[in-house]
């Protein structure tokens, strides 16, 4: 079961709708505090359809680059990239990897923290 | 980033400047001992999923199948062979999923790990297992009703505003946030990178005060009068 709130649409995004959500019966929260909670509920900011063509549907890993506040978007085939996006989904740069296989979840901010 | 059918690991920098293409060649490549226990026998159902915990200098790393599984490790040396570990069985009996595709740590220390086949985000404490919540991303369309192929492939946390960020192979992104997040105070402390024992870099959390204007007042009464907060 879930509950929808009513939202407006937010302003910074395409195509996009918000809600909060109830969990089903007898599932918990997710906790993302010190303690567990269960209060807590996570409303969907943005659903964005689009994340910009270069994806061409082999999405494969997403990480958090907390220096810049971007993200690491990796492609698995055709053939492998990295995208580096803002929180909204715009791409603002592409990242060429040649010889790699079959990338996949990447915690770029450790390779970052090498510099 | 991992490569899924070599069942290897590459660590590599990113510099500033667009384009750049970086080789593998340029890229420290580790393997994994054979007492990691990683399915290396079956291409497609590797690792899928990898995170760093900044604050104990510590990986964790998902199996995709065959068996669905849960691994913790440091960088050794170059040269060296990765020496992972399993703290606890990430089984489908468990934890009702049937395949993991993404990881992500929060500052807790607890993991997020994300389920493409079962739609759902799993959190739990690494140390023992324990399965502190869960939550179904099937849910968060309109209608309950997911789009034919949702495919979450990836996870990511934002420490500064308690923001979820899923990417959905079919070219979707979707952020999902808690406004009840307050970072935890163990996180503030500084974290670090360790690699083969020695500390190499830190990096220091700072809450951002983030503007949630946004949030319906009307809708926060509501969820309070009907006891949802």
């Amino acid at each position: 079961m879930f509950v929808l709130v009513p939202g407006q649409a937010l302003p910074w995004c395409g195509f996009h709708w918000r809600q909060s959500l109830r969990l089903r019966h007898g599932w918990r929260h997710l906790s993302t505090r010190q303690e567990s909670i269960s209060e807590a509920i996570l409303i969907l900011l943005l659903a964005r359809i689009d994340t910009g063509a270069p994806l061409s549907q082999d999405g494969s890993g997403l990480t958090f680059n907390p220096v810049s506040s971007t993200l690491y978007v990796v492609r698995n085939s055709g053939p492998e990239r990295i995208f580096e996006m803002d929180a909204v989904s715009n791409v603002l740069r592409t990242i060429g990897i040649t010889g790699f296989q079959d990338t996949e979840g990447s915690p770029i901010s450790a390779a970052i923290l090498l510099r | 980033m991992t490569e899924e059918r070599r069942d290897r690991i590459a660590v590599f920098e990113i510099g500033s400047g667009s384009p750049i293409t970086i080789d593998i060649s340029a890229a420290q490549v580790y393997t994994f001992s054979a007492a990691s226990g990683l399915n290396t026998a079956t291409d497609n159902f590797g690792l899928e999923g990898l995170s760093y915990n900044p604050s104990t200098g510590t990986f964790a790393m998902v199996q995709e199948k065959s068996s669905v599984a849960f691994f913790e490790f440091s960088l050794p040396a170059v040269g060296t062979v990765i020496n992972a570990t399993s703290p606890f069985n990430l089984s489908a009996a468990t934890y009702g999923i049937t395949d993991a595709a993404g990881v992500v740590h929060l500052p807790s220390g607890n993991v997020l790990i994300l389920s493409d086949e079962s739609e759902t985000l799993l959190e739990i404490d690494p140390a023992t297992g324990d399965l502190i919540g869960t939550f179904d991303l099937g849910a968060t369309h309109p209608g309950g009703s997911p789009p034919a192929s949702y495919q979450p492939e990836g996870v990511a946390f934002n420490p500064a505003t308690g923001d979820i960020y899923v990417l959905s192979e079919p070219d979707a992104f979707y952020v999902l946030s808690n406004p009840n997040y307050v970072l935890p105070e163990r996180a503030r402390a500084e974290p670090r990178l360790v690699v083969d024992g020695r500390r190499c870099g830190s990096i220091a959390f700072r809450r951002r005060r983030v503007d949630r204007a946004h949030y319906s007042p009307r809708a926060r009464r509501a969820s309070r009068r009907d006891g949802r907060w």
